[in-house]
Parts: C-alpha cells; sequence; structure tokens
C-alpha cells in the first residue's frame, strides 16, 4: 500500500519465499487487512504455498512476518520525499 | 622423594599435576577420598570441583566440559559406572578427551564395599551402546595410581578417546610409598574443534547424531581406524620371570601382585614360574601373549581374577589353541588364595607338553 | 524510493529451511533466540545446547557453536560446558520429556544450583519427535498415543507446571512463561528471552523461559486451530506471567 504523509510517499508491502512456506496459513489468519492467500500452487517439496494476493492492502505491520515459522515473509517500506501542498 | 600416599587421593593429585581443573563427581564407596580430596584441592589451584546429583548428571557434565577443550575427570565405582555407560558412549562417539576411573568393587547389583575385578567386560568389551573402545589402564600400585592418570590425560587428549583407569578397590584404598613428579609440565594439544565461540572461524558442533545414510558409519570407520592407530602405537605390560617360565601366571591388579610373590617363593622351590601383569585392558597386550605362548618350554597360562572370569576370555583370544588357559578366580570381592593359586599352577606344571 | 528490508532473517539463523511441520512453534522460537543473539552481539561467544525431540539438529539453523546431549541431560552438559568456560553464554533449549521427564532431575539441580545459564523450555503437552505421546504437561484428559483414552490423573498423575517449580527453587534470577500463538504473546517471548540472555551477560545467575508452543501434527489440529487451543486450554492450566524476577519489579 501507499500512503502519503505530509512530504512523504511511503510505500509497504510483503514478499512470500514460495520454496520456504508450507502453507501452515498462520500468516493468513493472523494479516488484519487480508493481504495473504492460499494459492493452488505447490512449491518443490509438495506444499501449496500463500501469495500476497491483495498487496496493496499491506501496512507494513510485520504480523504475518512475526508469526511465520520459516522466515518465508520479508517485508518491505520503501520512503520517498515529494514536492507537497506544503513545499 | 617417596612419601606414605593412599591411591585414591595419589590420583587426585595426579590429575591437578597433569593440568585437570574439573572434576565432577558423585560420592560412592570405594572412591569417596577422591571426592573429599578435590572438594579441597581443586579450590587450591582455582579448579572446579563440583559434586552432581548422580553419576548420570556428572558423566554429561564431563561430556559438556570435554567439548570446550578443557581437561576433566569423573570418578565413581562400579554401581555409579553403569549409570555413566550411555554418557560413556557418547564421549566415545563424539571423540571427546577425558579420564574416567572406576574404582571397582563387588557386584553385580550393589554388591560390597570391597575390591573387586568384575567390571572388565564393562569396560573393554563395552558397557554402553554401539561399537566403540575405551583406552583401559589397570594400575596395581599407587605409584601406578599416579603415572597411569598422568598418561591417561595425554593419552586421550592425542587420541581423542576417553582414558579409563579400571582399579580394584584395594589399590585405590591402600597406602604405600610412592612419589609425585616434580616439574611435571603437560603438553598442550590444539583442539580446533572445540566449543570455544564461533569467533573468526566456522561454527564448530560436537554431535554423534547423523541422521542421513551414511554419517554414522562415517564416524564408525573414523572410530575404527582410530583404534588401529592406536593399537599399533601403545600397549603396556609387565613381565616377572617369564624368559623360561613353564607357567605364566597372568593378571592385572591385586591379584597380580599375589600371583608375583607366588612366582618369586615357586621359583625359589625349583619351580619354573613367572607372572604377566597387564597393564593396559585396551588395547590387550595380544601379540605378546601369543609370542609367549608360542615358546617350546611353556606348558600353559594361569588366569587369575577377582571375578568369575572376564580377563580370561581376552587371553584365550590372544593364545588361541596353542597352549591351555586355566582360570582361577573368586567373585564377590574376596580374594584369591595363594594355596590355591600354587595348586593350580602345579597342575599346569605336571602337564606333558 | 528508498526501499528498506524491515523484516528479514537474522543473521544467527541459517539458510536453512527447518524440517519442523507447518505451524509448529519451533520455527518462531528459533527465530527469536537467533534475533537476540543478534541484538546483543553475542554470536562468537555463544553456545547452544540441541536436546533429544524434534529439535535435535536445531544445529542447522543456528550459526553458533552447539553441542548435542543425551536425552534430557542439557541441563548437565551446560553446567559442565559454563564451569569450563564461564566467559561464553550458555543456552540449552528442551522439550517436555528432555527437561521434564528424564532429564527433571539435571533441570531441577542446575536450577538450583544457580548455574549461569540460560534454558528455554518448548512446552507442547507432548512428545512430537516419537509421534505424540503423554508428557508431563499433557493435560488432564488430553488424548495422545500412550493415553488414548484421556490422560487419566487417578494413574498418571496431573501436568507438572515447570516454571512454578522452579521458581519455588531459592536460587533462579528469572522465570518466565510466555507463548508464541499470536504476535502479542511472541514479541513477549522474544522479550523474556532477551532478559534471559541479558541476565547471563551480567553474570546475574540461572534464568528459566517456559514458551507454550505448538504441536499441529501430534494434536491433530491444523496450525490456527493449535494456537486456540492453547489460548482456550493450556494456557488456563499454565498461565503466562513472570514467576521471579529477582532483579525486577514484575511478579505473579
Amino acid at each position: 500500500m501507499e500512503r502519503i504523509v505530509k512530504d512523504k510517499v511511503i510505500s509497504t508491502f510483503i514478499e512470500v519465499d514460495p520454496e520456504r512456506c508450507k502453507g501452515c496459513l498462520l500468516c493468513v489468519y493472523e494479516c488484519p487487512e487480508g493481504v495473504i492467500d492460499i494459492t493452488n500452487k505447490f512449491n518443490s517439496k509438495g506444499w501449496i504455498y500463500v501469495e500476497p494476493t491483495f498487496n496493496e492492502r499491506c501496512t507494513g505491520c510485520k504480523k504475518c512476518a512475526t508469526v511465520c515459522p520459516d522466515l518465508a515473509i520479508r517485508v518491505y517500506m520503501g520512503q520517498e520525499i515529494i514536492a507537497g501542498p506544503n513545499m | 622423594m617417596k612419601q606414605f600416599l593412599k591411591g585414591n587421593e595419589a590420583l587426585s593429585e595426579a590429575a591437578i599435576i597433569a593440568g585437570c581443573r574439573h572434576y565432577f563427581g558423585y560420592p560412592i564407596t570405594p572412591q569417596n577420598e577422591i571426592t573429599a580430596y578435590m572438594a579441597k584441592r581443586m579450590r587450591e589451584v582455582g579448579g572446579v570441583f563440583l559434586q552432581a546429583e548422580s553419576e548420570t548428571a556428572s558423566i554429561n557434565m564431563v561430556f559438556g566440559a570435554a567439548a570446550t577443550g578443557v581437561r576433566v575427570m569423573t570418578t565413581t565405582s562400579s554401581p555409579g559406572f553403569s549409570l555413566m555407560q550411555e554418557g560413556v558412549s557418547y564421549l566415545a562417539a563424539a571423540h571427546l578427551p577425558c579420564v574416567l576411573v572406576n574404582v571397582m568393587r563387588g557386584g553385580p547389583g550393589l554388591g560390597n564395599i570391597a575390591g573387586a575385578q568384575g567390571d572388565y567386560f564393562q569396560a573393554v568389551k563395552g558397557g554402553g551402546h554401539g561399537d566403540y573402545k575405551l583406552i583401559v589402564l589397570t594400575p596395581a600400585y599407587v605409584q601406578e595410581m599416579i603415572d597411569f592418570t598422568i598418561l591417561g590425560f595425554d593419552l586421550a587428549d592425542k587420541y581423542l578417546i576417553p582414558v579409563l583407569i579400571l582399579v580394584d578397590g584395594i589399590v585405590g584404598q591402600m597406602v604405600e610409598p610412592a612419589e609425585f613428579p616434580q616439574n611435571y609440565v603437560p603438553k598442550v594439544y590444539e583442539k580446533p574443534w572445540a566449543l570455544t565461540g564461533a569467533k573468526g572461524r566456522p561454527k564448530n558442533v560436537v554431535r554423534t547424531l547423523w541422521l542421513d545414510d551414511t554419517g554414522v558409519e562415517i564416524n564408525n570407520i573414523k572410530l575404527q581406524q582410530k583404534y588401529a592407530k592406536i593399537k599399533s602405537e601403545f600397549v603396556m605390560y609387565e613381565e616377572f620371570m617369564t624368559e623360561d617360565a613353564e607357567v605364566i601366571l597372568v593378571a592385572y591388579g591385586t591379584p597380580a601382585r599375589i600371583c608375583k610373590s607366588i612366582t618369586k617363593r615357586m621359583r625359589e622351590e625349583g619351580y619354573k614360574v613367572g607372572t604377566f601383569r597387564i597393564q593396559s585392558a585396551f588395547p590387550f597386550p595380544e601379540y605378546r601373549l601369543m609370542e609367549l605362548a608360542l615358546q617350546k618350554h611353556l606348558k600353559g597360562f594361569l588366569v587369575v581374577e577377582m571375578s568369575a572370569g572376564q580377563m580370561v576370555e581376552d587371553v584365550r583370544l590372544s593364545v588361541k589353541d596353542y597352549k591351555p588357559v586355566n582360570f582361577y578366580g573368586r567373585m564377590g570381592g574376596s580374594l584369591p588364595e595363594e594355596k590355591k593359586i600354587v595348586e593350580h599352577t602345579l597342575d599346569i606344571l605336571r602337564l606333558k607338553v | 524510493m528508498d526501499l528498506k528490508l524491515i523484516f528479514e532473517k537474522p543473521k544467527t539463523m541459517t539458510d536453512n529451511k527447518t524440517h519442523y511441520c507447518p505451524g509448529c512453534g519451533h520455527g518462531v522460537i528459533h527465530r527469536l533466540v537467533a534475533e537476540v543473539i543478534d541484538e546483543l552481539g553475542i554470536r562468537e561467544k555463544t553456545v547452544g545446547i540441541a536436546p533429544v525431540g524434534c529439535a535435535v539438529n536445531a544445529y542447522e539453523y543456528w550459526d553458533i557453536d552447539m553441542c548435542e546431549a543425551a536425552h534430557g541431560r542439557v541441563a548437565a552438559v551446560a553446567t559442565g560446558i559454563k564451569r569450563a568456560r564461564p566467559d561464553l553464554i550458555v543456552f540449552g533449549y528442551q522439550g517436555d520429556g528432555d527437561l521434564a521427564a528424564i532429564g527433571l532431575a539435571e533441570t531441577l539441580h542446575a536450577a538450583n544450583r544457580g548455574e549461569n545459564i540460560t534454558i528455554i523450555f518448548v512446552n507442547n503437552a507432548t512428545y512430537g519427535m516419537t509421534g505424540g505421546q503423554t508428557a508431563p504437561t499433557t493435560l488432564p484428559g488430553q488424548i495422545t498415543k500412550t493415553s488414548p483414552y484421556g490422560r487419566d490423573v487417578s494413574t498418571e498423575g496431573y501436568p507438572m507446571r515447570i516454571s512454578e517449580m522452579i521458581a519455588m527453587l531459592e536460587a533462579p534470577a528469572y522465570v518466565e512463561r510466555v507463548a508464541v500463538v499470536s504476535t502479542e504473546t511472541i514479541n513477549r517471548t522474544k522479550q523474556a528471552i532477551k532478559r534471559a540472555f541479558k541476565l547471563q551477560l551480567e553474570g546475574k545467575g540461572y534464568s528459566f523461559v517456559e514458551v507454550l508452543s505448538g504441536c499441529p501434527n501430534e494434536w491433530h489440529l491444523n496450525p490456527v486451530e493449535a494456537n486456540r487451543w492453547i489460548e482456550e486450554n493450556m494456557m488456563k492450566y499454565f498461565p503466562l506471567g513472570v514467576y521471579k524476577d529477582r532483579y525486577g519489579i514484575v511478579k505473579v
């Protein structure tokens, strides 16, 4: 998700490593914004993995990565100064 | 300079001289002198003495300390050594150096507190599970309690193997003249495998478990190669009047001293008797015994033990069918009788070869 | 755009993918230990001791010196290591059988001596590795492979509250029970582990952290259900909280 805060654009999103995910679904239930969804795809170990289907909803709260037992999720935050109404 | 020293206490001081500064143990007769001595002495030399809650805990504390590369020892007696067997198997499998002491008492079970030799199989043939060996030294004199302990720490570090001092309770508690080496400087061995904190090197893992297809076999091959190397480089025994002996008494520990006295007396009466005293039960002096067996004038061996007959099997394996190997022993901590030993010896002397 | 990674693998974790079941608490607890070691900067002077249990090869997942221990003997091995090298940070990591059954004597005596070590106890009310048998912490009525009719307290006794037992001893400095069933509890667990390691760094004695953790496979629940089961059942029997903190103000 991208938010404008004063003179910045703040962007937050996650990445799920399908090879590390075991499809435990703890992240799906923990995410307050419903970012993550189960897929019907298998990784090389045979686990069905999740994907951040609704990544645009991600607020960067890191709850998904916190409950993930497999370090399958990386959380990113980007910032960019822009010209704003107060500049 | 010689002093009157008690076996158990001499052993303890020898460990200190060898650079041991960590002792974990549990009280059990007949080696309580060691825990008492170490409790006092370790503090004097800035070492660690810890009375553990059991022998099981003791041997595992040894495992931990040995894994960091320090010289460490535990001592016990027969029932306690039984409790330690799991830890002994782990120490051997992990290639960890340490010195263990079993001051043997009457068994099996709780038995009694008299000196005995019923733990030979446990010590040499493996009381713990798996294919492993320990170097086993068998002192018979208080002086050897000192010398073998110092040697034991060196052998342990050199070969990365637990060394067991296997001694009967009589030698543990006897008092006789002996002396400590002066100015002994223990050899320092590099231990790159030790757990010292992964600074400037990849992490070290001390383990005995490999769940893949080959790990345990590879570890076993390493262990067997080590044992072959030790056997080719080290063995200890004492021969007393064996050169032209027609009967050779084979023994270790206290019975060996009795055999030596009998040897002297029977020689004075004109009998050609000798004593072969085992000082390392592993590696066992199999080649030398075979050499002696092949001598034409030798009629046979008499093995004397304070057990139902354990070391005798190793003598028979060494000598094969070449000469008869007879046995006389007493169990339950009772001393072999001179009369009986002489009788058995005369029996062999009367054989036609 | 200035892109930053705000959640990534701690340096002290290796890249290996774990063998643990999906949703198992071990994965989270391992990561928390690694994060704490990173944050305290003690990677090069820490030695961990692995148990016998699902975490038997924990040394695959942490990049620090590691030692194996016979089943139940972690506390004794840790004592041996710490007495030989008091300058190292020594921690044990154990499950129900290792710590509370076969290893109960070693656990209590190391705590009683106040050894300057840290013990992390993963309580999942069962023996996971061997297929889900009764543990000293199994709840009354709980069905396991060796209590197929449910744990019968009249013949098998009651679950053991280890944190409380250890807190009753004079020597231990810090005892807390936490859980890894939600973001809040996981964050608290990390604080507890960090406090325990800090106390050891300061030479302040024995610290013990009990972590309620899910075993979805052997409980025959999915991971989300398993964590709810902990909240609704285990936490009633094993309340979370600080049971001893000699150097703090918080007490239960």
